[in-house]
């Protein structure tokens, strides 16, 4: 019954959510793929081939924001990472981006919630250390991003080069 | 007393400013002498240039990060404050110690980052007042915390770049 199996993953992936689950998003499975796209030159290593525990860190909200990629191609993620991309200063470029599955994130006691705001697939990564203590949680959040920046079941996708709004290849 | 400076974890102590309280005559000589050392070293060309890349690579993290959503997620710019404070640190680093990868935080913070292999690598924070969170893993371990930089590298993190390095 695999192929059952497979259309309920695409009925999950792309049919009509209820109500409630539009409004307050829905937690992803391990086996899901999410895209942390990277707008800073500096955020991964090219030279290393990883993304820097920077590229992961939650902060200023506490949340990080990822891309539902499950069941996409790679033109198709890049197309829908152009449509994040604005004339705003340090928001006009994609350099890269880290694609890993739900898993790695639950394996870290975060939950992976799809909300589709503000865009479509906008996926939020939430349940960060919350220590009173601000030394102590930003310790505990580091040591988060360099477990998952050193994972090596994240990969990064690094383009020929940087993905920007006005590419003349038509958006996926 | 006459002194001698032991280097911490077997790391050379040579670049480390001197730090001797020693009150005698032989170990003003010593501590001279270090100094003199430490002088030659840091205007030699090798470590001279090392030391220009890196604080090249500040300006350049700070130029990058100066405004508010630098980072195309909201990130806070970068706090010169802390980039005041990541210049002395890096000044302050063993010259026996690889250059890290210098970014921003996306909470104003300055971010080094030593990779020295498939899970042997440590990153630092480093905030206005001199906080430095950090975390390093060498195999299945990762060991995390937090220290304060004032005008030395904090043990901590000299131990886990010892530890990275042996």
């Amino acid at each position: 019954m695999r192929w059952l199996s497979s259309l309920r993953n695409f009925l999950r992936v792309n049919g009509e959510k209820t109500e409630a689950q539009k409004s307050e998003g829905y937690e992803l499975e391990p086996h899901d793929l999410v895209s942390r796209f990277i707008y800073s030159s500096r955020a991964f290593s090219a030279q290393h081939g990883f993304a820097k525990p920077g590229a992961f860190n939650p902060e200023p909200y506490s949340k990080l924001s990822v891309f539902h990629s499950t069941g996409l191609s790679d033109k198709e993620i890049w197309g829908n990472g152009r449509k994040t991309l604005s004339a705003q200063r340090g928001r006009d470029k994609i350099y890269c981006r880290a694609d890993l599955s739900v898993a790695i994130f639950i394996s870290h006691l975060l939950k992976v919630i799809r909300d589709d705001d503000p865009f479509e697939r906008h996926t939020s990564v939430v349940g960060w250390p919350n220590n009173a203590n601000p030394d102590q949680r930003k310790a505990d959040v580091k040591a988060i991003c360099l477990e998952l920046s050193q994972d090596p079941e994240v990969k990064l996708v690094i383009p020929q080069k940087p993905i920007t709004k006005d590419d003349s290849e038509p958006l996926a | 007393m006459t002194t001698v400076l032991v280097p911490p974890n077997g790391v050379s102590s040579l670049i480390y400013p001197t730090r001797s309280t020693a009150k005698s005559e032989s170990a003003e000589v010593l501590v001279k002498m270090q100094e003199d050392i430490r002088e030659q070293m840091l205007r030699s060309y090798l470590i001279g240039s090392r030391a220009n890349q890196a604080l090249a690579e500040i300006e350049a993290v700070e130029n990058e990060a100066s405004f508010d959503g630098w980072d195309g997620y909201g990130g806070k710019a970068l706090d010169p404050k802390a980039c005041a404070v990541a210049t002395c640190f890096l000044e302050a680093l063993p010259t026996t110690t690889p250059i890290p990868e210098i970014s921003a935080d996306n909470d104003g913070d300055v971010a080094l980052d030593w990779i020295f292999g498939p899970r042997k690598a440590l990153t630092v924070s480093i905030d206005a007042r001199g906080r430095c969170s950090f975390a390093w893993m060498r195999g299945q371990s990762t060991v995390r915390g937090t220290d304060w930089f004032t005008d030395e590298i904090p043990a901590n993190i000299t131990y886990a770049l010892a530890q990275l390095t042996a």
